[in-house]
C-alpha cells in the first residue's frame, strides 16, 4: 500500500500548496530582517573525517550571521552546546538539553560588535567566530560518540553520524531568546570527498560583481558562484547501495525591514524596498524594488546565503545608504 | 360479465372485418426519453373494447381495426396514461405505431442489481441512481457515500475517506472486491469510475466480515453494473470539472457491453488563474481521464463471465518561484503523475440454487512519479489480486457456508531520493530537516495472502436469529507475520420491521511500506492490529412512510494496537494504541414526492504511546451531523439541499521553534497532540435538477451550490517562517457547479 498512501499524501500536500500558493498571505516573511534574527551560520569544516576512535581531532569555527536591526544595539548574549544528534530527522527534540554527551563551550557570552559586520548602527551580520576544539571532548561524550559510531551501521557510518552544535541567541534582558543548530558531520575515513562550503559566492547583476555595494534603485540581481563549487559527491543507502549525488546550490537573500511589525506586508516595506524572491537558484532572477525612502539613519543591508544541501553554507553581506559601514 | 364476454369484442371485430376494409397497427411502447421497452402491459383500442398486450421486447401487434374513428388509450405503471384519437383508414393495410409514455418519476436510467456476496450486516449501500442526486456529489456517487454515518468529514480538497475515527490510510478502497491504489482523482473531485459503471457504493463499517481484510478501518467497494442487455443506449455530460461519454448494449444473445470515460479540463481554467503570477508557472495543470468497461457473458446456464477494465491517470506540472512554507526543498518543479490500470475478469458459476462458486483476478500496474524541486519517487508496481468463493446451501435456510481466498501479490520497482519526513501532530516538519534517502530497488515484493471460512447459521427455518461466525488468516510476506481474524455477526429479525444486529472481530493491517521498509522505516515491525464491536437496531418504515425509509441507531467500538509510531531509536515501533468509540443514527424518509435523510455520528477517537499519553486523535470529530432534504416538483424540477455540521478540527499547538541553519529552516517545537479545537465546520448545499424528457432521449441539468452561505471553514492553519505567527486556512467559498446530462 505503498501506493495508495504515498498517492493521497502526495495529493493532498500539492493540492494544498497549489490552493495556498493563491492565498494572500500576511504571515511575517522570512526574507525580511526586522526582529531579532539568526539569518546563517558558518561553521568552516561542515563534514570530518572520523575513525571511531575517542573524540575527533581538529577545531570547528563557528561563524553566527545575527540581525538585530531594530534592536538599538541591545546587549546580547549566546551560549553554546553540543552533543550527539538525537535523531531530529526522526522526530527527536532539537536540543542537547537532557543529553548525556552534552558538552557546554559558552554560557551566557556577550557579543560584541564586529566592524563592518554586526555594528552600530544596522547591526545585521557577522559576530564574532567561536572556535571549538572538539580533541578537548570530555571523556564521557568522546565514549558515547564512540560507541554510537562503532554501534551504526557501515552505511550511517558513511554518511556521517551528527554532532549537533545548540546555539542559544538571548537578549540581556531575556526578553527574546532564539534557538538555532548546526550540525558538523562525523563520517568514516572511507569517504575520501568530505563536503566543503561553497566557495566564489558573488551577487551580480547583469552577470558582473557588484561586491559588497546594495543597489539604490530597482535591480535585477542574481546569485552566482562557480560550478566547481558544486561538489559531487556520494550517498550510500542503508542495503550498501552507492548512489553518485551532485549537490544543488540555492541562495537565500534576507533584506532588512522597517521598524515595526507592519512592514511583514510588501506594501508596507518602504523604507528597504523588497525582493522578488526569498530563494534562487544559479543564475535565477531576483528582482529588487527599492524604496522611494530609503532609511536615513541606518543602511539597507543584504545578507545572501548560499547553502547546499548537506550543510555547506556561505554568506556575502552587502550594504547601501548613508550608514553603512 | 360472462367469461366469454371478453371475447365477444374479437368475434365482432371478426365479423366487421370480413364486411368491411380494416387496418392493423403494430409497434412497441417504450418509455418516453430512456425508450425502455415496456413489457407486458395493456393497450386498448375504444370503443371497439380491443385490448393488446405487449411482448417481451415492448412490441404489439393489433387485430384488423374496421375503418373509422377510435381511440388508443395505453396504461403502464409507474408512467402517466396515455389516450389518442385516430382514424382507421379504408385501406388495408399494416400501420407501425410506436408509442412512448411519460414516466412519472424523473429517474436516470434504471440498474441492474447483482447479488453480493455476503450479506454483510455492517454494509450500508448507495445506489448509483440514489446518490447521484444528491446535493453536493455532483454526480459521483462515491462523493456521495460521504454522507452516510460513520464516514468522518475529510477537510478541503482531501481525497481520503475516514472511517469512525480510524486513520485515511486504514481505509481499502475496492472495485468489485479487488482493490486499487485510489479510489478519487485528484484532490477528491471525481472518483476514478465512472458511475455510468456503477450499480452501486458499498461502504463497510466496524464489524465487517472476513471475505474482506487487511483494513482496521474500513472498506469502500464500488460494485460494477451489469451492462444493459436490451437494446444499445448512451449518454454524455458536461459539468465544472469532466466531459464524458458512456454507451452499453447487447452483443449478440448472450453478451453485453458498456464502454465509459471521462477527461477534466479543470486544468486549463486552473491554469488561466495561476498564469496571473510570475512566480508561479503552471505547465501542466491538473488533469485526469479515465476509461473504463464492463463486458459479460453467459457462458453456460449456469456460468457467466465478466470483465471490468479501467484505466486512470493523473497528472500535474507547475514551477514556483518563491516556493511554499519557506521549506528550501520545495522550490522549483513539481511533477506528480499517478497511473493505474486493472483488467478484473470474474467468474460466476451458480450450478444449482444452493451453489456459487466465484473466482475472479485483478491484473493491473500502478505507476507514480513524483518530483519536488530536486527530490523524487517513483513506482512501477504490478499488482495481482486474486479473490474466489465457494458458497454451499448445507442445510436449507439453516446453515449456509462459504470459504474463500482474497490475496493481493505485488511486484514492485521503486527509485526515490526523498528526505525522512517527520509528521507529528498535524504538523509537517520541513523537508529539508530531513535526512537525505537515496533507494533504488527492483522487484520488490509484499505479498498479502488471505483465505477465509462464513458461515451463515439459523438454528431453524423459521428462527429470527441468524448467527455468522468466520474466520480469516492473513499472512504478510514481508512482516513473516501471519495474523488469525476471527470474527462473528448476528442479526435477531422480530416483528417484520424489527432487526438487532451486533458484530465483533479482530482485524489486521500492513504498516506502510515506508514505515516499515528497512531504507525508510523499521523491518521489524508487525502488522498493526484492532479488534471492532458494534452493536444497532433497524426499524424498517416502509409501510407506514414509503420503500426506503428507515430509522437506525448504533453504537461501534474500535480498540487499536500495535499503530506504528515514530521512534527516535528505530525510526518507527508498534507502540500505538488507540480507540474510537461513537453512537451513530441515521433516518431515512421517502414519502413521494419528498425525500429526506438526518444522519448523526457522535464519537471519540484517541490515540497513546509510551511517550505520549491518551490524547484525541486528528480525525476526532465529537458531533457530526449530515441533514438532506428535498423534493420533486412539478414539471420534472427538484431541489434539495444538505446542511452539514461537524465539530471542528483539531490543531497542535506550536510553542516555538529552532533555526535549522544547516537546512536554512525553522523546526517547530510542538505543545500536546491536538489540544486545540478550531472552530465549527458548518455548511449548507443546494442543488437544483432539472429534467427535460424528449420522445427518444431525455436532458438533465443539475447546479450544485456548496457552501451556499460562503462560511469561511477553517481547515487548518498556515503558520509563519518560525511558527511565531499563524492564520487559519479557510475552505472553498460558495462553489456553484452545474452540469448537463444526455441520455438516449
Amino acid at each position: 500500500m505503498i501506493q495508495k498512501n504515498f498517492i493521497k499524501e502526495q495529493a493532498a500536500v500539492l493540492l494544498t500548496l497549489f490552493t495556498a500558493s493563491c492565498s494572500d498571505s500576511t504571515l511575517p516573511k522570512y526574507q525580511v530582517l526586522n526582529t531579532l534574527r539568526i539569518a546563517a551560520i558558518v561553521v568552516d569544516q561542515p563534514e570530518l573525517n572520523y575513525t571511531g576512535a575517542g573524540a575527533p581531532s581538529a577545531t570547528v569555527t563557528f561563524t553566527p550571521y545575527i540581525s538585530d536591526v531594530n534592536g538599538g544595539g541591545r546587549a546580547l548574549t549566546l551560549s553554546l552546546a553540543y552533543c550527539l544528534d538525537p535523531g531530529i530527522a526522526f522526530g527527536a527534540t532539537p536540543t542537547c538539553s537532557g543529553s548525556s554527551s552534552r558538552v557546554v563551550v559558552q554560557s551566557g557570552t556577550a557579543i560584541s560588535n564586529v566592524a563592518g559586520q554586526f555594528d552600530t548602527p544596522n547591526y545585521t551580520g557577522a559576530i564574532t567566530p567561536i572556535a571549538v576544539d572538539l580533541s578537548a571532548m570530555p571523556a564521557q561524550s568522546s565514549a558515547l560518540l564512540q560507541a554510537v559510531f562503532l554501534a551504526s551501521s557501515t552505511s550511517t557510518r558513511y554518511n556521517g553520524v551528527a554532532l549537533l552544535f545548540e546555539f542559544t541567541l538571548e537578549t540581556a534582558t531575556g526578553d527574546e531568546k532564539l534557538a538555532a543548530i548546526k550540525r558538523v558531520l562525523l563520517s568514516s575515513t572511507e569517504k575520501t570527498l568530505k563536503n566543503q562550503n561553497p566557495s566564489g559566492l558573488e551577487v551580480r547583476v547583469n552577470d558582473t560583481d557588484i561586491g559588497t555595494a546594495w543597489p539604490t534603485s530597482d535591480t535585477e540581481l542574481t546569485a552566482y558562484w562557480p560550478t566547481s563549487s558544486i561538489e559531487n559527491y556520494t550517498l550510500r543507502s542503508v542495503s550498501g547501495q552507492d548512489f553518485s549525488e551532485s549537490e544543488t546550490l540555492q541562495a537565500t537573500w534576507f533584506l532588512t525591514g522597517g521598524s515595526d511589525d507592519t512592514c511583514n506586508r510588501e506594501t508596507d516595506c518602504a523604507p528597504d524596498g523588497v525582493l522578488n524572491l526569498t530563494r534562487s537558484f544559479l543564475g535565477e532572477i531576483n528582482k529588487y524594488v527599492s524604496s522611494v525612502n530609503a532609511p536615513t539613519l541606518r543602511g539597507t543591508v543584504a545578507l545572501v546565503v548560499a547553502q547546499d544541501e548537506r550543510g555547506g553554507t556561505a554568506v556575502k553581506r552587502l550594504c547601501s545608504g548613508a550608514v553603512c559601514p | 360479465m360472462t367469461p366469454f364476454s371478453f371475447f365477444l369484442p374479437f368475434a365482432a371485430l371478426s365479423f366487421v372485418s370480413s364486411a368491411h376494409a380494416s387496418s392493423q397497427y403494430e409497434g412497441y411502447v417504450r418509455t418516453r426519453g430512456t425508450k425502455a421497452p415496456l413489457k407486458q402491459i395493456s393497450l386498448f383500442v375504444l370503443p371497439l373494447k380491443i385490448r393488446i398486450t405487449t411482448d417481451d421486447k415492448g412490441y404489439y401487434k393489433t387485430p384488423e381495426i374496421p375503418e373509422g374513428p377510435f381511440e388508443w388509450v395505453v396504461n403502464a405503471s409507474g408512467h402517466e396514461r396515455y389516450t389518442e384519437n385516430a382514424t382507421s383508414t379504408a385501406v388495408s393495410e399494416l400501420v407501425t405505431k410506436d408509442f412512448y409514455l411519460e414516466p412519472l418519476s424523473s429517474g436516470v436510467f434504471e440498474t441492474t442489481i447483482t447479488a453480493q456476496e455476503t450479506n454483510d450486516s455492517s454494509r450500508q449501500t448507495l445506489k448509483t441512481k440514489k446518490a447521484q442526486s444528491l446535493p453536493g456529489a455532483g454526480l459521483d456517487p462515491v462523493r456521495a457515500i460521504q454522507n452516510l454515518p460513520g464516514i468522518n468529514r475529510s477537510s478541503g480538497f482531501s481525497a481520503r475517506v475516514i472511517v469512525q475515527g480510524s486513520a485515511p490510510q486504514e481505509t481499502r478502497y475496492q472495485i468489485d472486491g479487488h482493490e486499487v491504489p485510489l479510489i478519487f482523482h485528484f484532490g477528491g473531485l471525481s472518483s476514478v469510475v465512472s458511475p455510468d459503471l456503477l450499480e452501486s457504493v458499498d461502504f463497510y463499517a466496524a464489524g465487517y466480515q472476513v471475505n474482506f481484510g487487511r483494513a482496521l478501518g474500513g472498506v469502500i467497494n464500488l460494485q460494477t453494473a451489469d451492462p444493459f442487455k436490451e437494446r444499445w443506449r448512451g449518454s454524455a455530460f458536461v459539468d465544472v470539472f469532466n466531459v464524458g461519454g458512456h454507451a452499453e448494449g447487447p452483443i449478440g444473445e448472450k453478451s453485453s457491453l458498456s464502454v465509459s470515460g471521462r477527461y477534466s479540463y479543470i486544468g486549463p481554467v486552473l491554469g488561466a488563474v495561476a498564469k496571473a503570477s510570475d512566480s508561479f508557472n503552471l505547465t501542466t495543470a491538473p488533469t485526469f481521464y479515465d476509461l473504463s468497461s464492463v463486458f459479460t457473458t453467459e457462458l453456460s446456464d449456469t456460468l457467466k463471465f465478466k470483465l471490468f477494465s479501467t484505466a486512470s491517470r493523473d497528472e500535474l506540472k507547475f514551477v514556483t518561484a518563491k516556493g511554499f512554507g519557506e521549506d528550501p526543498l520545495l522550490r522549483g518543479a513539481f511533477r506528480n503523475e499517478v497511473s493505474f490500470f486493472r483488467f478484473i475478469p470474474q467468474l460466476l458459476y451458480r450450478p444449482d440454487s444452493r451453489t456459487e462458486g466465484r473466482l475472479s483476478l485483478g491484473i493491473g500496474n500502478d505507476s507514480i512519479l513524483n518530483e519536488v524541486g530536486t527530490q523524487f519517487f517513483k513506482l512501477n508496481n504490478t499488482a495481482v489480486t486474486a479473490r474466489g468463493q465457494y458458497s454451499k446451501q448445507v442445510v436449507d435456510e439453516v446453515w449456509k457456508a462459504s470459504i474463500g481466498m482474497d490475496s493481493r501479490l505485488n511486484w514492485a520497482d521503486i527509485d526515490l531520493l526523498l528526505p525522512s519526513v517527520v509528521n507529528s501532530g498535524g504538523i509537517l516538519n520541513p523537508l529539508s530537516t530531513g535526512e537525505q534517502r537515496r533507494t533504488s530497488l527492483k522487484n520488490v515484493q509484499t505479498h498479502q495472502i488471505g483465505v477465509y471460512t462464513n458461515h451463515e447459521i439459523r438454528p431453524g427455518a423459521q428462527s429470527p436469529w441468524t448467527i455468522t461466525p468466520g474466520l480469516r488468516f492473513d499472512y504478510y510476506t514481508t512482516l513473516k507475520a501471519l495474523e488469525v481474524a476471527p470474527r462473528i455477526a448476528t442479526k435477531y429479525k422480530w416483528a417484520e420491521a424489527w432487526s438487532l444486529k451486533a458484530a465483533t472481530g479482530l482485524y489486521s493491517q500492513q504498516p506502510g511500506e515506508g514505515e516499515s521498509s528497512k531504507d525508510y522505516g523499521n523491518p521489524n515491525l508487525k502488522p498493526t492490529r484492532a479488534v471492532h464491536a458494534t452493536v444497532g437496531a433497524e426499524r424498517s418504515l416502509d409501510l407506514e412512510v414509503g420503500q426506503g425509509s428507515k430509522i437506525y441507531s448504533g453504537v461501534f467500538g474500535r480498540w487499536f494496537d500495535r499503530l506504528v509510531v515514530p521512534d527516535t531509536s528505530t525510526v518507527y515501533s508498534n507502540l500505538g494504541k488507540g480507540r474510537a468509540i461513537g453512537w451513530e443514527n441515521l433516518i431515512t424518509v421517502e414519502s413521494k414526492p419528498w425525500f429526506g435523510w438526518i444522519s448523526y455520528m457522535l464519537s471519540r477517537s484517541t490515540r497513546w504511546n509510551p511517550s505520549q499519553p491518551e490524547a484525541l486523535s486528528q480525525f476526532d470529530q465529537t458531533h457530526l451531523l449530515t441533514l438532506i432534504g428535498g423534493v420533486d416538483l412539478p414539471r420534472r424540477w427538484k431541489i434539495s439541499a444538505r446542511v452539514r455540521y461537524v465539530t471542528g478540527t483539531l490543531v497542535t499547538p506550536i510553542t516555538g521553534s529552532v533555526f535549522d541553519a544547516d537546512n536554512d529552516a525553522y523546526i517547530p517545537l510542538r505543545g500536546p497532540v491536538y489540544s486545540q479545537r478550531q472552530s465549527p465546520f458548518y455548511m449548507v448545499d443546494l442543488r437544483i435538477d432539472k429534467q427535460w424528457i424528449f420522445t427518444k432521449w431525455t436532458l438533465s441539468l443539475y447546479l450544485d451550490i456548496q457552501n451556499l452561505l460562503n462560511r469561511a471553514n477553517p481547515e487548518g492553519l498556515q503558520y509563519s517562517y518560525n511558527y511565531s505567527a499563524s492564520e487559519s486556512v479557510a475552505g472553498y467559498p460558495i462553489l456553484p457547479t452545474f452540469g448537463l446530462k444526455g441520455e438516449f
